[in-house]
């Protein structure tokens, strides 16, 4: 008896230290599931992320190429109009991989294996107009080594559209501002604010080009190999403890349908959110200067129908839902994403602009909102459900 | 366990009050509660410095604008960030006084309230292992765990005993119990039973588990896990009281709790599972322990088995405590269907990990002046972690449509109606309207009204996954 007690003490305490030891990891191991979770995201790393990036990364070089040119030729239209449509190709490849804000694309201690490299190329809704005027002023943008210490919202792609289209001769900054007390601004003259304009927006592109060349080598086997990192969540990944983790870090990032593109992008706009006390506030608008709102909408759509349904035979959510019993979750998810597709493409083919319609008939895009927000519910409830995956951002915390 | 008889021990009475008055003031040996108090303090210390070491003071109380509000306790609010650092460390040297038995009883006081009071901050972070240890906390203030083995005895001898009232043990075996009896009966359901949900969903999510995880995706696995589950809570008690089974009983009580904790996010719950189980022991099982490994007499010196009576308030109170102890969690059964769905007296009644929930909820609040009405997202005022536990008690749902009116109406916007997409799926079904989105929210004053504007719970089975084995990309 005193040998059970005393054995039952010592059992005791190993599981005091055992429990409280819980929250590290345990060692891992050959599994099912998770073998399954680790093929979908290495599926997804090789036939959608690294081609996507792929694709941007190479757009972006263009638009290096056209940029060089309008400078080389400042006064011609057609040069910057070449540049202006190779800015809308470039964007068109980089909305699909804004979607993609797992690992480096990532904040830095907000994501796992977060690097902030997306803000250097992309700012949005951080967008500041009027610091934009002021750097194409001081001239800051001819020193590239200057330019990578400037703040995310005067470089990267807002950046560029709003120096790629925008056409009027005044500046987005205050009366107040010192580009305009001390008539610096109004001392240039058209012409050769176009010309600063054109060598800012070309120092941006080649910028541009480096940082996504950059998050594209982050992703590379041949580089940083970050797809390993989701390929061996679990095993001999660093970033990801789990497959389960590397899972609903990519799920986090799929939110970017609900919480940017359906309530960013649209609700704000469309005067559904309390952020717009009007019945629209068109100054939500995204990329206004080039026309391209819906374009993106419709680009955030691609890469979240290509992660779902994977891409070029590859894998794809709703493989793992199916097989694993969920089929049905499946084909609603595919319904809904079919149907927000649908709705983009009936606003697209009205050939109505997004400005146009929020001016007119604001009406008109309401479908798409509420397509996205079907979506969006389906995402938030069941998909996390049966996944067991967490909501983007929560706190870490106990449960019982 | 074995509770010598001393001479001054009650006066025999007849009659079953007396009877178990006689009972409860016997002395048993104070060994296993000194050992008990050590722990339970020592586990507290832990738990806050666990809590500010993982930064969950800032997740919890400091990033959060809104808190939800306990009926009754809207008046809680919480104290800024460096107060409630300062709390949780006060709450760590509180817990290693009792650990001590230095000021016992002031220590286990202001311990309780000072947890207590963290708990009623937000609804949101209610755990039923934080409720436990609040009414662990009254339950210890009040009896005599510092009469061995402390501080307390050391500096005032004439306090100092080798026994303890038997009861003390019974309360507290009484306090713990009740918890795994009620597990054991809210796991009496056919997702639990028969479908083998919601285990099968978080199991299923864990095959990187060493060693089992391979297995965990099986469906007879979580059929498994869910019915050892059931009877694991609802046998513990008796088993561990019973002196034959007691010690496999406890081995068993151990391995569940360890399972359960390495698998799952349950933080402290296994370990105060495990430190409220040794009250279920021999009283004399740390002194018997201790002579095994040669430092201490193995019995009790019977010189020292003099017992302290009872007083009849004070067994009253313990009546009156046992009692409600009993009834708030059966209140869970006044209401009609699923308390998974409704949540209607889900807190506070012990109905651990029996759900898997995940909602979705928009606002559409119609202010004067205004035709189409404001689409308001629970993130405006909710963090992520809120926003979760929200999306699926109905109540709470609730008390933001109050303040998201409140907060339009203090900004000078009249508020006419607050109403609410609230869509929740439970246990893996598809999603299922949890509140009549007719239903204005704001016009909602009491509680005896809920029951009118939350839907019933689906019908439709719980999903049934299938383990995934994919030798290579199935396209």
């Amino acid at each position: 008896m005193v040998k059970t007690a005393t054995l039952t003490m010592a059992a005791t305490c190993a599981a005091l230290l055992g429990a409280c030891g819980s929250d590290s990891q345990p060692a891992p191991a050959e599994s099912a599931n998770a073998d399954a979770h680790r093929m979908l995201l290495a599926s997804l790393s090789d036939k959608v992320f690294i081609p996507k990036l792929q694709v941007a990364s190479a757009e972006a070089g263009k638009l290096q190429v056209a940029t060089s040119a309008w400078l080389l030729d400042v006064a011609s239209d057609d040069a910057r109009d070449a540049a202006r449509n190779q800015w809308a190709n470039t964007m068109r490849a980089w909305q699909e991989v804004e979607l993609l804000q797992i690992g480096p694309a990532g904040g830095m201690g907000t994501v796992a294996g977060g690097q902030d490299l997306r803000d250097r190329i992309y700012s949005w809704p951080l967008t500041n107009r009027c610091r934009v005027d002021q750097e194409t002023l001081e001239d800051a943008w001819q020193n590239p080594a200057s330019l990578e210490m400037e703040a995310a919202n005067v470089v990267g792609l807002d950046a560029l559209e709003y120096l790629l289209f925008f056409e009027g001769e005044g500046n987005d900054c205050s009366e107040l501002s010192a580009i305009n007390t001390d008539g610096s601004w109004d001392a240039l003259t058209p012409a050769e604010r176009r010309e600063r304009k054109a060598g800012y927006a070309d120092a941006l592109a080649a910028k541009l080009a480096i940082d996504v060349n950059a998050l594209l080598g982050a992703w590379d086997p041949l580089a940083g190999n970050f797809a390993a990192e989701l390929a061996g969540a679990g095993r001999d990944s660093a970033t990801y403890p789990t497959a389960q983790a590397a899972l609903n870090a990519l799920t986090d990032a799929l939110f970017y349908i609900e919480e940017e593109t359906k309530d960013m992008k649209l609700a704000k706009l469309l005067g559904l959110s309390e952020d717009c006390p009007e019945l629209s506030c068109p100054d939500a608008l995204e990329s206004p200067f080039a026309e391209h709102g819906l374009a993106n909408v419709d680009a955030n759509l691609a890469m979240f129908d290509a992660v779902f349904h994977g891409a070029d035979d590859g894998l794809g959510f709703d493989d793992l839902l199916t097989d694993m019993g969920a089929g049905a979750l499946a084909s609603e998810m595919s319904a809904a994403i079919a149907a927000a597709k649908q709705a983009v493409e009936a606003v697209a083919a009205s050939g109505n602009s997004f400005t146009q319609l929020i001016a007119t008939n604001p009406d008109a895009l309401l479908p798409i909102h509420d397509t996205l927000r079907a979506l969006g519910l389906l995402l938030k409830t069941q998909f996390l459900s049966v996944l067991d995956l967490e909501l983007p951002e929560r706190a870490e915390g106990d449960n019982d | 366990m074995s509770c010598p008889s001393g001479p001054k021990a009650t006066t025999i009475r007849r009659g079953l009050p007396s009877r178990l008055g006689q009972q409860i003031s016997a002395p048993a040996d104070g060994a296993g509660l000194a050992v008990f108090r050590v722990l339970f303090g020592l586990m507290m210390t832990v738990g806050a410095v666990r809590f500010i070491a993982n930064g969950w003071i800032e997740r919890f109380f400091e990033t959060p604008t809104l808190f939800f509000h306990y009926d009754g306790f809207a008046w809680v609010e919480v104290l800024p960030t460096w107060a409630m650092h300062g709390l949780f460390w006060l709450m760590a040297i509180l817990g290693l006084c009792v650990a001590a038995g230095l000021f016992y009883r002031p220590a286990m006081i202001l311990l309780g309230v000072a947890f207590t009071y963290v708990e009623l901050i937000d609804v949101t972070n209610y755990l039923n292992h934080y409720y436990l240890v609040t009414l662990l906390c009254v339950v210890c203030a009040v009896l005599p765990l510092n009469r061995m083995w402390s501080l307390d005895a050391r500096r005032r001898p004439e306090i100092a005993r080798q026994t303890t009232p038997a009861g003390a043990y019974g309360l507290l075996r009484f306090q713990v119990g009740l918890v795994w009896i009620f597990a054991g009966v809210a796991k009496l359901t056919t997702d639990w039973l028969i479908h083998g949900q919601p285990l099968g969903i978080w199991l299923s999510a864990r095959t990187d588990a060493w060693l089992i995880g391979g297995m965990l995706d099986q469906p007879w696995v979580a059929l498994a896990f869910s019915w050892a589950g059931m009877l694991h809570d609802l046998l513990i008690v008796p088993a561990l009281l019973w002196r034959p089974t007691r010690t496999v009983a406890f081995a068993v009580m151990l391995a569940f709790h360890l399972v359960t904790g390495w698998l799952f996010h349950i933080g402290m719950f296994p370990v105060i599972m495990i430190i409220g189980a040794t009250v279920f022991l021999s009283p004399s099982w740390p002194r018997r322990a201790a002579a095994w490994i040669g430092l201490q007499p193995a019995s009790l010196p019977p010189a020292s088995t003099v017992s302290s009576r009872v007083s009849r308030p004070l067994m009253a109170l313990a009546i009156v405590w046992c009692t409600a102890q009993v009834a708030i969690p059966l209140r869970t059964f006044a209401h009609d269907g699923d308390v998974a769905w409704h949540e209607r007296g889900m807190r506070f009644s012990w109905r651990v990990m029996v759900r898997e929930k995940n909602g979705s909820v928009d606002y559409r609040v119609h202010i004067d002046g205004r035709e189409r009405p404001l689409v308001v997202s629970p993130r405006r005022y909710l963090t992520a972690h809120q926003a979760r536990e929200m999306s699926g008690q109905p109540d709470l749902i609730a008390q933001l449509a109050h303040h998201i009116a409140a907060d339009y109406r203090s900004r000078g916007v009249e508020v006419r109606a607050v109403y609410v997409d609230a869509l929740a799926s439970l246990n893996g079904r598809p999603p299922a309207p949890l509140i009549d989105p007719a239903f204005n929210l704001i016009a909602i004053d009491d509680v005896v009204e809920r029951a009118a504007w939350i839907r019933p719970a689906p019908t439709t089975d719980p999903i049934h996954l299938r383990p995934v084995r994919w030798a290579q990309p199935t396209r």
